[in-house]
């Protein structure tokens, strides 16, 4: 059976589409096409041991030093016992930096006040003074000032021994900071609850942790030190800051912190921006931490490091990154709640000429300058074939059909292009695809006795509004605070498939602005900077949800109760209505939490909903987000082009929302229209669309545009005979075909509900279910053509351009002709012939 | 390492093995060239015993004793006698093998390593491994003459610790620090507490510090006197890595016993009534029963599913109580180990346990604030009432009814049964600890600042407060200590995890031998009492060298005699050999005679093994067909999938498929039954 198949793939095998893609159907990508992988150039990872001693960019010799930051420019020491650190990045013609902070030269105007002692500054007295750093030829200046009466340091709880524990690693959630703790201690996860720490170590069980008659022995001390066994091995040596801090403060008696100690307020990461030249290079990265009492100290020894993108650049524990490959990298680092990063670009190292490009419009700028900045050559624009089936398939969610590609492809005017963009924006259908999309977001399925009717008035509404032109901000405006019975009002509707405050918020805050609180929840969140006060906070505004049986059994009421408020799970703190990232919101009594909520996510001046969405519709039609995934901002998964995203957010703020306009800009882009095909100085790019994204077409759309190229209808749940897959109401579609192809089932707001990754199901389905076979069959459209009397060859040919958008290649239907001469049975072939293209790369991904 | 125990084992090693027996010893006197169990086992006790012990056998593997490491594990032996590179135990330790230990952790530091290998390369094979372990084994049940030096994890401890027997003075704390336990004598005005390293007895009546026990084992974390008032049992150890009891002459301070040898410090102990029992609790889990006479464990009462914080026999002992930190109290037979009576109720750690006057009638106090009582006939709870302190944390009860009641909320209150209460005290802190006077006329109430106050149990009243006494300066000179470090800090870098006080710890015998003598440096710094006690500690070495030095003696005219007889024993050997070579002859001869017979059966074998794949082949061959068959029929139904030439390429392989199977039928007849 096999080998008539195989001699079609190999037909199919055009030289057009080989893909290189992490996405290929393992079976398929087997026994159908040969793809091409093209492997990441391993570039230059020697290291730049001649970069010391000389000024020289490190990359290029011949690029000169232009200027040198300080950071900080200035430090105030309130206590003597500080040691700061400081950076100096030498920054290069080309728009390169190096870490020089060991290479420069210190000079102290008045070393009695303040000297510098292995890479830190040591305060001697009050005073002031400044540092002169030469290197290059260059010259800087770092104000200093110590204190009057600066003294030594007291050790805190919180702020010494606390910060070490965590930066030990003591309280994560695979040793103390679980929930249940780890081997008969518990600490709060990455120290949440300072107070309830200290009580668990010094009189949970009296004694045994500490002991104050005897410090250097004690359980705490040994355990860390390894001096007793210990699960976790010996973290903290003797002798080190770490060990002198706890020894000292049990010394002290192990104090509980003063109610006047100050706590962190935030931090500041060092060096803001770094563009490394090349892999093999390290900077420094510094981490100050801000008090209540205004004073700032340096917790770089206290930080924890890590980076989002080792292919990049890793970090050493002590937070020196060190360049790998070409990239983007964001190194974190988390100090007591806070955590911040310091975004490192590392170039490939070769020698870089700007590319001829183009701008067609502002959104191209910003994603050009990004590529000058990264040493990136763009791909070059997709063909005419290429682009009317991308743009098809983005805007519509179908594929253009013969007679519309020979049109496209046939018109010879130099705007074909953006009359075929706004000829598919005005369509329907593209208000079909961005209805499921928001049927995505708002989770419309049946859950929790939310009954057909329920289920149908829900969609209905929903569809009704995005048909009439009503806007996502409107939308979101009249859902979250739905009042009222949810046969009446369908929009309450959201409040009975999850009915707990937390989910709900969680949800909102996930759906509409892109960020996963769930964390935050138990502890304060590890790689962001939300609180657990933020979550409850947040959570409070849907708090006073009420609900009441309607008459209809099948109907419920949502209200608003009007009180009722969380409780925060550390004891006695206080939890009011506040603003991801933003204020306590003053709320008139009698007023509905729900409304405020609403009115500040909505309004033009969050940037947090306006780029979330412009991001969502990003990674529509690039196929992967500004910010991937899509739901998941936070401090610790930055956008990969900030300045772009800002834009985006600010021109659908401009265009009220309206998706259509924004839809325009980026499909008129040339960074929308670019090949798939990489070249040698893209292709180690994934985020910055030098290249198109090669991506399966999502299961929705994917049985859409099968149904469409073999003229079959399904009957799907919930639609008329004929409906499309993408206006399915439900969230479970009771369909085998969209289960297997990862449609969201829209259990939870987690955009990974819709997935494109392989299966090893979805090539045997495509192999031998009955969607392609029978689908084939029952559309006839082989018979059809058979009988309308065109030839094997024509109607090969048709197939092709139905499915592919294009014809077949010389040779393609040179292979064709020999098998259709030999056959037997030539209608047979042809069969085969559609079954092999409905199963190639080329046609279930989009490219 | 003591010396009785080097030379009973030199000995032993001396009657097999004459002069390379000799030759060991010598070195171990010198240069500690061979490792004696005890070396090796301060080593797996700290790196390996949290999960291979008698309690918690990882991978059925118990490091505790000489005989159950020679037990071996899950994965057979864990040594080969003499060759370390060879054995289970060294090869994961220095990850040559998988599963390396400690799992998930970089390797144990060298010198550790360096012991266990050096100690099973000096180990000879075929030495008979029970009288090995009966030697290598610590001192658990030996008497207090034979107590080992400190477990403690510096040499500090060492240091100031001392062995001194007797009542000796309070030692100085750092700081002042939480009581951790505290227990008053049956009979008369006099109560324990838990000092430095110590055992702190102080006068109820007067207030005064009668002087102290020292402890060597560490921190002393729990006390109790014996029913009849004679005995003192001071419990404690380093926590997380040893614990141990002391019994102490409660008039002289000399040592009686020293029974158990924990993985984790002392949390609850008790002595049976008649004084032959010892229960001992902690973060184990298990309550385990030990005889004073035999030092041996007789029971190990398994039902906690958390650390023991609680447990004391019933007046007549014939009932021992235990509570955990999770709410678990059992009751049990002491003399059987049989489970006498579950009692569920508590939610929270159990801190406390008392009787109320008889053996009927037990009290058990929570940190979920509850007392309860329990019948101990049914087995039911008649009461329970919250006593108002918040969560207990410590109880006494007296003969006259009264029961005393520490808690967390900074409070203990006199209680009359769940509905009289009578007095109640504040302190500044938790109330940790709680005693009550043999009559109830005082109680005695320690909390977690390290003040100690007497009470008046009619009225609650305060009499008087103690408070152990705080060394002067010591803490400052920590602190100063610390700065200095942060000096050498500066100068040199931030110090790198590895370089630990392991080294002092891991030290061989060398550091705690008699012959090492004080070293001077120490000598100009001490105060006067440390001095003495140093001098005291030298004499002592001085003595055991002495004695040495006599068994040396002894040991070497045994070894005349020794050598005379292996003499003669060699003649004999010889003798033997002869008659070896002969038996050898007549061996050889009867190995090429199997040989053939070997041959034969091979030949015999090998028949039936080839019917059996035939057999096999058979099996699958019929099962292609059958699938073939299937196929077609599916292909014949569906005409539309598959061409003719399909269809016809199926049916030959249907046919060849036949073919094949009689084939094999046929092969399998011939090769016979």
């Amino acid at each position: 059976m096999l080998r008539t198949y195989k001699s079609m793939a190999a037909v199919m095998c055009s030289p057009s589409i080989r893909i290189a893609t992490r996405g290929i159907l393992p079976a398929i990508a087997f026994c159908l096409i040969s793809s091409v992988v093209v492997n990441r150039s391993a570039g230059g990872a020697e290291l730049a041991k001649d970069v010391a001693a000389t000024s020289a960019n490190p990359a290029n010799a011949n690029v000169s030093c232009e200027s040198l930051v300080v950071y900080p420019q200035r430090i105030e020491f309130p206590y003597l016992s500080d040691r700061q650190r400081f950076l100096i990045q030498a920054v290069y013609a080309d728009g390169s930096t190096l870490d020089v902070t060991e290479l420069a030269e210190v000079h102290f105007a008045d070393s009695t006040i303040a000297t510098l002692e292995d890479g830190r500054i040591v305060p001697r007295q009050s005073g002031n003074t400044a540092a002169t750093i030469n290197y290059a030829g260059l010259s800087e200046n770092l104000e200093i000032t110590i204190a009057p009466n600066a003294a030594e340091r007291p050790i805190r709880f919180r702020n010494d021994l606390l910060a070490h524990l965590t930066r030990s690693g003591c309280n994560t959630g695979k040793c103390h900071g679980a929930a249940s703790g780890k081997d008969g201690f518990r600490l709060s996860l990455f120290g949440y609850d300072p107070v309830g720490d200290h009580y668990r170590l010094t009189r949970e069980l009296n004694g045994r942790r500490v002991n104050l008659a005897d410090p250097e022995n004690c359980l705490l001390v040994n355990k860390a030190t390894g001096e007793v066994p210990h699960t976790g091995g010996a973290l903290i040596a003797q002798g080190s800051t770490a060990y002198r801090k706890i020894v000292a403060w049990l010394a002290e008696g192990a104090p509980a912190d003063p109610s006047d100690t100050p706590v962190p307020t935030g931090i500041t990461v060092y060096p803001t921006k770094a563009v490394m030249s090349k892999p093999g290079l390290s900077q420094q990265i510094t981490v100050y931490a801000s008090y209540s009492d205004g004073t700032v100290r340096d917790v770089t020894d206290l930080s924890v490091f890590f980076s989002n993108n080792d292919a990049a650049s890793t970090v050493t524990e002590n937070g020196s990154a060190q360049s790998t490959g070409p990239g983007t990298a964001f190194i974190m680092a988390r100090f007591d709640e806070f955590t911040g990063g310091s975004a490192l670009i590392v170039r490939p190292g070769t020698q870089y000429e700007p590319p001829a490009f183009e701008p067609t419009n502002d959104i191209d700028q910003k994603v050009f300058s990004r590529w000058l900045d990264l040493h990136i050559k763009p791909s070059e624009t997709c063909s005419d074939e290429i682009f009317v089936r991308r743009v098809y398939l983005d805007t519509i969610g179908l594929l253009p059909t013969a007679e519309q590609t020979q049109r496209f492809v046939a018109d010879v005017a130099d705007d074909k292009r953006e009359r075929l963009i706004d000829e598919l924006l005005a369509r329907d259908e593209f208000l079909d695809l961005w209805t499921m999309k928001l049927a995505d977001l708002l989770l419309i399925r049946r859950a929790n006795g939310l009954s057909q009717k329920g289920l149908s008035r829900y969609d209905a509404w929903l569809r009704e509004k995005v048909k009439s032109g009503v806007t996502i901000d409107k939308i979101v405006r009249e859902l979250i605070p739905a009042s009222g019975s949810t046969f009446e009002n369908p929009p309450t509707s959201y409040y009975q498939t999850e009915t707990t405050p937390q989910l709900i918020a969680e949800n909102i805050a996930q759906s509409f602005l892109g960020m996963r609180l769930q964390c935050a929840q138990c502890h304060n969140h590890p790689f962001d900077r939300w609180t657990m006060d933020d979550y409850y906070g947040f959570t409070s505004f849907v708090s006073r949800v009420g609900y009441k049986q309607a008459k209809d059994p099948r109907e419920i009421t949502v209200y608003d109760a009007g009180e009722g408020s969380l409780e925060h799970p550390v004891p006695g703190r206080e939890v009011r209505p506040k603003f991801l990232g933003g204020d306590f919101p003053q709320i008139q009594p009698g007023t509905d939490y729900r409304q405020v909520l609403a009115d500040w996510i909505t309004s033009p001046e969050n940037k947090a909903f306006s780029q979330n969405l412009a991001n969502l519709l990003w990674e529509q039609f690039l196929g992967v987000g500004i910010i991937t995934p899509v739901d998941d901002v936070r401090v610790s998964n930055p956008p990969s082009n900030p300045d772009l995203l800002r834009l985006l957010g600010e021109k659908l703020v401009a265009y009220e929302f309206d998706v259509r306009k924004l839809a325009r800009d980026i499909l008129n882009s040339k960074a929308f229209q670019l090949s798939t095909q990489a070249n040698e100085w893209n292709v180690w790019d994934q985020r910055d669309f030098s290249h198109a994204q090669i991506r399966r077409v999502r299961a929705e759309v994917l049985l859409d545009c099968i149904s469409q190229v073999t003229r079959t209808t399904d009957q799907l749940s919930g639609l008329p005979l004929g409906g499309r897959a993408i206006e399915i109401p439900d969230g479970p579609s009771n369909n085998y075909f969209l289960e297997t192809f990862g449609r969201s089932d829209r259990a939870t707001a987690c955009s990974c509900e819709v997935s494109t990754a392989p299966t090893l199901s979805q090539a045997l389905h495509l192999l031998n279910g009955e969607t392609t076979s029978g689908k084939i069959e029952e559309g006839g459209v082989i018979d059809r053509l058979i009988g309308e009397g065109q030839s094997p060859t024509e109607i090969a040919g048709m197939i092709y351009e139905s499915c592919y958008s294009r014809k077949p290649t010389t040779s393609e239907m040179a292979k064709m002709s020999d098998i259709f001469g030999a056959s037997k049975d030539v209608r047979q072939e042809l069969v085969d012939m559609f079954w092999a293209i409905l199963n190639s790369n080329e046609f279930i991904f989009n490219h | 390492m003591n010396m009785r125990y080097f030379l009973l084992h030199g000995l032993i090693a001396v009657g097999l093995l004459g002069s390379i027996a000799f030759t060991t010893i010598g070195a171990q006197e010198s240069d500690s060239d061979t490792v004696t169990f005890s070396e090796v086992r301060t080593v797996l006790r700290k790196r390996c015993m949290t999960c291979h012990s008698i309690d918690e056998a990882r991978g059925d593997l118990d490091l505790s004793s000489m005989a159950s490491i020679e037990a071996g594990s899950a994965s057979g032996p864990v040594i080969v006698p003499g060759q370390a590179s060879a054995s289970l135990l060294y090869k994961v330790s220095a990850h040559l093998e998988e599963p390396v230990m400690p799992p998930n952790n970089s390797k144990i530091p060298g010198r550790e390593l360096d012991l266990i290998k050096r100690w099973i390369d000096g180990m000879v094979p075929g030495v008979d491994s029970a009288s090995m372990s009966s030697n290598g084994e610590a001192s658990a049940a030996e008497m207090p003459t034979t107590v080992d030096s400190p477990n403690a994890p510096t040499g500090e401890v060492a240091e100031v610790t001392t062995d001194q027997e007797g009542i000796v003075p309070v030692r100085p704390l750092l700081r002042a620090a939480t009581i951790t336990s505290l227990a008053v004598h049956p009979s008369q005005p006099i109560f324990a507490t838990s000092g430095r390293g110590q055992a702190v007895l102080g006068n109820l009546e007067t207030g005064e510090w009668l002087g102290a026990i020292n402890f060597p084992f560490g921190e002393v974390t729990a006390l109790k006197f014996s029913a009849d008032g004679e005995t003192l049992l001071i419990g404690g150890g380093v926590a997380g890595l040893s614990g141990t009891v002391l019994g102490v002459d409660v008039s002289t301070g000399k040592r009686k016993f020293r029974v158990a040898d924990e993985v984790d410090t002392i949390l609850a102990i008790d002595l049976s009534e008649n004084g032959r029992l010892l229960a001992v609790g902690g973060p184990s889990k298990v309550v385990r029963v030990y005889s004073i006479d035999s030092g041996e464990v007789v029971h190990t009462l398994r039902k906690h599913t958390d650390w023991i914080m609680s447990l004391v026999f019933s007046p007549d002992g014939l009932l021992l109580a235990s509570g955990d930190r999770f709410g678990g109290v059992f009751v049990w037979n002491p003399d059987d180990g049989q489970l006498f009576h579950a009692l569920p109720g508590h939610q929270g750690p159990v801190s406390a346990i008392a009787w109320d006057g008889g053996s009927e009638t037990l009290l058990t106090g929570c940190e979920d604030g509850k007392l309860r009582v329990w019948n101990m006939h049914h087995g039911d709870m008649t009461t329970a009432w919250d006593a108002q302190v918040g969560p207990i944390l410590s109880i006494a009860h007296a003969s006259n009814a009264a029961t005393l009641v520490g808690g967390r909320k900074n409070k203990a209150n006199f209680w009359f049964g769940p509905e009289l209460q009578k007095g109640t005290v504040k302190a500044e802190d938790q109330i940790v600890r709680v005693g009550l006077s043999a009559a109830g006329r005082l109680g005695v109430l320690g909390d977690s600042l390290g003040n100690i106050n007497i009470v008046s149990a009619e009225t609650g009243d305060a009499v008087r407060g103690m408070k152990l006494p705080v060394s002067d300066g010591e803490a400052e000179q920590l602190i100063a200590r610390l700065k200095s470090m942060e000096a050498d800090y500066l100068a040199k870098g931030e110090i790198e995890l590895e370089v630990t006080k392991t080294a002092e710890l891991t030290q061989p015998a060398a550091s705690i031998m008699p012959s090492s003598p004080p070293e001077s440096r120490t000598m100009q710094n001490l105060d006067p009492i440390a001095a003495a006690l140093l001098l005291e500690k030298a004499e002592a070495a001085h003595g055991s060298l002495v004695s040495s030095l006599r068994a040396q003696q002894q040991m070497a005219s045994r070894l005349t005699t020794l050598r005379q007889t292996t003499e003669k024993a060699l003649e004999d050997l010889a003798a033997a050999e002869q008659a070896g070579q002969e038996l050898l002859q007549t061996q050889t001869q009867l190995v090429e005679d199997s040989k053939s017979q070997l041959n034969e059966l091979r030949t015999l074998l090998g028949v039936k093994l080839n019917r059996e794949k035939l057999v096999e082949r058979f099996q699958a061959e019929a099962q292609l067909l059958e699938s073939t068959e299937r196929q077609l029929e599916a292909v014949a139904s569906q005409p539309q999938f598959m061409g003719s030439e399909e269809l016809e390429l199926l049916r030959t392989l249907k046919q060849s498929l036949l073919q094949r199977t009689e084939a094999t039928r046929q092969a399998i007849e011939n090769v016979g039954p």
